[in-house]
């Protein structure tokens, strides 16, 4: 880890709008649960739990955490080589696999410090308690899970195209939502479900129907560790054979 | 086109491939049959030169591929066939080689967010040098941007971001320094600078090469020249002896004596001397053949009995050189 190129990163990543955008709008999680405190809809812990288990999976591992992952992840990489700033990094004596390696680092570091304090925040509000059904914990591993698979991801993807943005939109919209939900066959194919198996082991509702992951623990951690490697050695060998004016 | 001057410390040339042309051992840059082309369009086509220590121009109209050539020997861009080595190496994908390089890319490729301090900092330390603020700070100091150093980039005029980039190249005080289009933004005061300052490390014994399309701005800083046009090598070496080759094209001398009318009737019925004209007090002179007139104008001159004034090439500047390139 070169503290020179993580430091760089770090205040690049954080210095733009759009990720503090995208980080205000990580708090919305949080705010739903205070209006759903409020407004007293709840008759026990099992709406609680279906409420809690459903603003996870649509809004804060199906949308809020691809769309962080992917500010970041283009903040990270795909901004400089966009901007051309990237120039100042490649004419240095350093390894663009290690560019890349430090790049993804960053941007994982600051997903995983956004997310989980987001979805501690909301779920324990919803739930009224940190520990019932285990839902804080598992729900807070699945997002973390999930920012860490989809940054990889889309940091890696920037060193491959530049359009990685509208790449991963549409692979987090059209693929994720869509696609793998309506051919179930499919969702082993699937960031979200790597990231929903994570908690498998740890969630426990007795209304099984409220929490029902495809994958087990097992499966998640094989598919997730999959896709992080094989994202960052296509990232790394992208990066390694970038060109200069090839791609404008 | 080269000197040997500062050139001991640089590792050896690699081997020569016995069906190219050799490497000059003094050449710190040397391309052979280089071309490079995206898709269709041949942006470079078979170059092969050698660039030893000191300042080198690279002119060429816009578009006429300079950019894609110092990208080649910057390694950021891979040569679709050909050769380029760098100090010794080839340049593609050789992360090592920046020990020795410096690159201050045309685009503005700075870090808004940060000043030319931290920066030429950042730069420094990425190199791995033991006292990466000490080389921060003599790079902007020779750069002359210690006042305005530590203001963000973001707010700088286009002449400083061009010295806070050359700043960060120098960082690492690098034998060989790439410069694509140096001159870009900058107002007279500057572009005297940065000429000085070229000028200066040329001096020491670096290779510097750098392109502009702006002629006074080339013929200023150096002697030595590339001239690219349409992808091609139109001509390298130095510009005025480029001129003097050119036989094709008649020569042109001013001449301005005591008495020109008495001079002219003596050289006027010379085979060698194609046109004669007269321009207020002095009077024009062309000749096909260069080597001839230079050797009998002197004895014309005293044969006529008249003073000389003034007597030079009037057509020898880098930008006859060049539109006379262009044209052919």
């Amino acid at each position: 880890m070169n503290r020179v190129l993580a430091q760089l990163a770090a205040r690049q990543i954080l210095g733009r709008r759009w990720t503090i955008i995208v980080m205000a709008v990580m708090l919305l999680p949080t705010i739903i649960g205070l209006i759903y405190q409020l407004l007293g809809d709840s008759s026990g812990p099992l709406d609680d739990a279906e409420f809690a288990v459903g603003m996870s999976g649509v809004l804060m591992v199906g949308m809020l955490v691809p769309i962080l992952a992917l500010i970041l992840g283009t903040g990270a990489l795909g901004s400089e080589i966009e901007g051309g700033t990237v120039v100042f990094l490649l004419s240095k004596p350093i390894s663009r696999q290690r560019i890349l390696a430090v790049k993804i680092t960053v941007a994982v570091a600051v997903a995983v410090l956004v997310v989980t304090p987001a979805s501690l925040a909301a779920t324990w509000i919803v739930m009224g308690s940190p520990t019932t059904y285990g839902l804080m914990f598992g729900l807070t591993l699945t997002a973390a899970a999930g920012a860490i698979i989809y940054t990889v991801v889309f940091v890696a993807l920037s060193a491959v195209t530049h359009r990685a943005i509208v790449v991963g939109l549409i692979y987090v919209f059209v693929w994720e939502l869509f696609i793998t939900n309506l051919f179930n066959g499919l969702r082993w194919l699937s960031i979200r479900e790597y990231a929903d198996g994570w908690a498998h082991a740890f969630i426990s509702i007795p209304d099984p129907d409220l929490y029902d992951p495809q994958l087990n623990l097992v499966a998640a951690i094989i598919g997730s560790v999959l896709v992080v490697v094989i994202a960052a050695l296509i990232g790394g060998r992208a990066l390694a054979r970038f060109q200069i004016g090839e791609r404008t | 086109m080269n000197s040997t001057d500062g050139y001991s410390t640089l590792p050896p040339a690699p081997p020569i491939p016995a069906d190219r042309v050799p490497l000059n051992p003094n050449a710190t840059i040397s391309l052979r049959s280089v071309s490079r082309w995206f898709g269709d369009v041949v942006a470079v086509n078979d170059i092969t030169f050698d660039l030893g220590p000191g300042v080198t121009g690279l002119l060429g109209p816009n578009g006429a591929g300079k950019t894609t050539l110092l990208h080649t020997m910057s390694g950021l861009l891979k040569p679709s066939s050909g050769t380029v080595t760098v100090a010794g190496s080839p340049t593609w994908a050789n992360t090592e080689m920046w020990n020795q390089v410096g690159l201050v890319p045309e685009r503005d490729t700075l870090y808004t967010f940060l000043s030319a301090w931290e920066y030429a900092l950042y730069g420094a330390e990425l190199h791995g040098i033991d006292d990466p603020e000490a080389a921060a700070l003599l790079a902007i100091e020779r750069v002359d941007l210690t006042d305005a150093m530590h203001r963000k980039m973001g707010g700088y005029s286009k002449g400083m971001r061009q010295r806070a980039k050359v700043a960060a190249a120098l960082v690492h005080d690098p034998a060989i320094l790439i410069l694509d289009e140096p001159f870009n933004g900058t107002d007279p005061r500057q572009r005297a600078q940065m000429t000085e300052m070229l000028k200066d490390f040329g001096d020491e014994g670096r290779t510097v090469v750098f392109s502009s399309h702006i002629l006074s701005d080339v013929e200023h800083l150096a002697e030595d020249v590339l001239v690219v046009i349409n992808g091609r090598l139109a001509a390298s070496g130095n510009f005025r002896r480029i001129r003097r080759l050119m036989t094709n094209r008649p020569h042109a001398f001013t001449i301005r004596t005591s008495n020109n009318r008495v001079l002219a009737a003596q050289i006027v019925n010379r085979d060698e001397v194609s046109l004669l004209s007269f321009h207020e007090d002095a009077m024009e002179v062309q000749t096909t053949d260069y080597g001839v007139f230079t050797q009998t104008v002197a004895e014309l001159i005293r044969s006529s009995g008249v003073d000389l004034y003034e007597l030079q090439p009037a057509d020898d500047s880098l930008e006859n050189v060049f539109a006379y390139l262009v044209a052919t």
